[in-house]
Formats: structure tokens, C-alpha cells, sequence
């Protein structure tokens, strides 16, 4: 076994520690994967997905590479764990994998545009005084446009 | 000096030095602990065959720091019920390490972390397994023995869960608790002091509220 030191990186998230905080990122990341989608000099998106456009199940445009929308999805999950602000997007994209379409794709390249321009952002746990666990849950029946399913939020 | 690229087969590994002693480094791993014997070909048992894998290791900054052979078993020819028995997994949640990073800020701990070398390796193996010998360095006087496993090897069916048991009882007998609900982190308090562990496969996170405590620990390991 061996000594490695203070813990900074661990399975590609970044981890700063000082004394009353610890901000947790994936910068590094989130700069590899927008170079592996060759996406490194796209435009700056301010928000990750457009306030009225929704996604539905298409059958008329043409069909996408399911390959790389997976891969895609796949490399946007693991960045949720320190990007809880994409996480609603990411999700409401990976519900599309199984036949995605040109819009589902340019609705994705949309998140990583985002990203482009905000690749520092993390997680901050600061301490505090009064330090609890709270729990939120959220169900919504009739919110889904796409099937009528509901879908939960965990944090 | 260190190689850029990574083979992908034996033969182009063993036609450059630095990866032979990769290869090497790893073989030496498996006699320091003890992990087999050969033996004569027995019949009718399954011989699970080996691979070597060529890895580059880099550093935060993307820079070849290691060039790592890695023996594996080819697990997949493995029978339930005769080449293993039961297999498990054990990882940790990213939300629980996330949880840990901000109970330690606010208990005032820092956070350490400790990768066990060759961690699979420890794990003591309980059914019979055979395997080849390493591609590029087989017995020259006996080359068609095999190695009889005593401690698994990576690849196996059964590994990820015998170097579990291994490390729990290690932690178990050294008065740590289990947690309840997330079975991968272990926790030891004494007196007001509290020293916390998070094992994910083989990167172990570890922090207390006593500074002795820690040392203490990767003494242990």
C-alpha cells in the first residue's frame, strides 16, 4: 500500500480542500470530453437548454449516430456529479437515446455549449454553523409533455 | 524515460525495453505476494487463459507519468460453480463521497487518499483455478505448466469480492464499524475522536479529527 497524500483528484473529479470549504469540480473533464466531441471551439451558450423549446419522440427528421448521442449522454452523467444545474437537461436528453433524431442531438450539442463556457463551475461546501442532512423529493404526474410519466428529482 | 504510446499487443511490447520492464514490474508484484505456483498440467480442469493489457499512467496535468503492464485473467471462460462461486462488486456512490467531503469540512477534517498497489492481488482466493503462463514470459524448462492461483488476479470473476473481504476483516479487526446502509465506508471513533474510511475498489479516502489517527492507519495498510 501506498501513501499518496492529500486528496485532490479521485476518479476525475477535482477536489480542493482548505480550511472551511472544499470545492469539489470536474474541469478537467469536461475540457477532455468537449476536445473528444471536437466541440472545443463551439459557441458560448449562456443556459443549457432554450427556457420554451421541449423535446418529443420525432419520427420524421432524420435519424442521428446512436452511438455518439449515447456516448454523449454517458460523459454528460458522470459530470452531473458536481453539476447539478445540467442534471434536469441530461436527463430529459437520455430519455431519447433509444432513437434519437437530429433535434435530440443539436438539443445535446446545446449543453455542451453551456459547458464551453462555464468549465469551472462546481460543487462549494462551505462550513457552516447549523450542518443537517436534508432531503428533497419531488413527483409530478401530469408535467411530463412526453408520456404522461411522472418523474422525480433526487438530490 | 518513459514510452508515449501503449502497445496494443505483446509483440510490440516486448520489442520496446521500457515496457518489458513494465511487464517485469508487474511479474515481481505477483512474487511479493505470493500469488502463484507452477504446476503440471492437470486434466480436465478449465485453464483460464492470461493477457497482457499496456496502460500509460498521467498526471492532473496529462503527462505520461508511468508506463503499466497489467496481467489479467481472461475471466470470461469462467463456470459458475466450478471456477467461482459467488462474485461481488463493491463501489461507492459519488453522492455518499460527496456527502463525506462535507461532513469532513465541517468537522474540520482533512481528507487523505491512499491507492493499494497491485490491490486485487491481496485477495486470498478459495476455489481451484489454473491459468497460462504470461504471454512473452513462459518457463523456458516447463512451458506447458501452469500457474495454480493462490491470491486472484485481475480479470477473475471472483476478485473484486475476495479483496473486499480482505480489506473489511482488516478493518473489522482493527475495531472499525461497517456502515449500515453503505457497506463501503467504515468508521472508528474513540472518545471524542473519529476517523473515517470510503473504499472505492482500490482508492481508499480516509480523514479523522485526530491527526495520529491517520498515520496510524496507512501504518496499517
Amino acid at each position: 500500500m501506498s501513501m499518496m497524500g492529500e486528496l485532490k483528484f479521485f476518479l476525475g473529479i477535482q477536489i480542493n480542500q482548505s480550511k472551511d470549504e472544499v470545492y469539489v469540480h470536474q474541469t478537467k473533464y469536461t475540457k477532455e470530453f468537449l476536445k473528444k466531441f471536437k466541440l472545443e471551439d463551439c459557441k458560448v451558450m449562456s443556459t443549457p437548454m432554450h427556457p420554451t423549446c421541449t423535446l418529443s419522440k420525432e419520427d420524421t427528421e432524420s435519424k442521428v449516430d446512436q452511438k455518439l448521442y449515447r456516448d454523449m449522454i454517458d460523459s454528460l452523467l458522470y459530470l452531473t456529479a458536481s453539476r447539478p444545474d445540467i442534471l434536469f437537461t441530461v436527463c430529459l436528453c437520455a430519455r431519447f437515446q433509444s432513437d434519437p433524431r437530429e433535434s435530440h442531438l443539436t438539443f445535446v450539442k446545446r449543453i455542451f455549449r453551456y459547458l464551453k463556457g462555464t468549465t469551472n463551475l462546481g460543487l462549494l461546501y462551505r462550513k457552516s454553523l447549523d450542518y443537517k442532512l436534508v432531503g428533497f423529493c419531488d413527483a409530478d404526474y401530469a408535467g411530463d409533455r412526453i408520456e404522461t410519466v411522472s418523474f422525480m428529482v433526487r438530490i | 524515460m518513459l514510452s508515449e504510446i501503449e502497445p496494443t499487443t505483446v509483440g510490440e511490447a516486448l520489442s520496446d525495453d521500457r515496457w518489458i520492464l513494465a511487464m517485469q514490474e508487474e511479474l515481481n508484484q505477483f512474487q511479493r505476494n505470493d500469488v502463484w505456483d507452477l504446476v503440471p498440467k492437470p486434466q480436465q480442469k478449465n485453464i483460464i487463459g492470461t493477457k497482457w493489457v499496456f496502460r500509460n499512467k498521467l498526471n492532473e496535468q496529462g503527462e505520461v507519468v508511468r508506463n503499466k503492464a497489467r496481467l489479467i485473467a481472461q475471466g470470461y471462460s469462467q463456470q459458475e460453480d466450478i471456477d467461482y462461486t459467488e462474485t461481488f462488486s463493491l463501489i461507492a456512490i459519488l453522492e455518499a463521497i460527496r456527502l463525506l467531503l462535507s461532513y469532513a469540512v465541517n468537522h474540520v477534517i482533512i481528507l487523505y487518499q491512499m491507492d493499494a498497489k497491485s490491490a486485487f492481488l491481496n485477495g486470498v482466493i478459495s476455489e481451484e483455478v489454473f491459468v497460462k503462463q504470461p504471454p512473452g514470459f513462459e518457463d523456458l524448462k516447463y512451458p506447458d505448466h501452469v500457474y495454480k492461483l493462490k491470491k486472484s488476479i485481475y480479470g477473475l470473476k471472483q476478485t473484486p469480492r475476495s479483496w473486499y473481504d480482505r480489506l473489511s476483516n482488516l478493518l473489522i479487526k482493527n475495531y472499525f464499524k461497517r456502515g449500515q446502509v453503505d457497506t463501503t465506508l467504515f468508521k472508528r471513533t474513540l472518545e471524542k475522536d473519529i476517523l473515517v474510511v470510503q473504499i472505492y475498489v482500490d482508492d481508499i479516502i480516509f480523514g479523522s479529527t485526530n491527526a495520529s489517527f491517520c498515520k496510524e492507519l496507512s501504518k496499517l495498510m
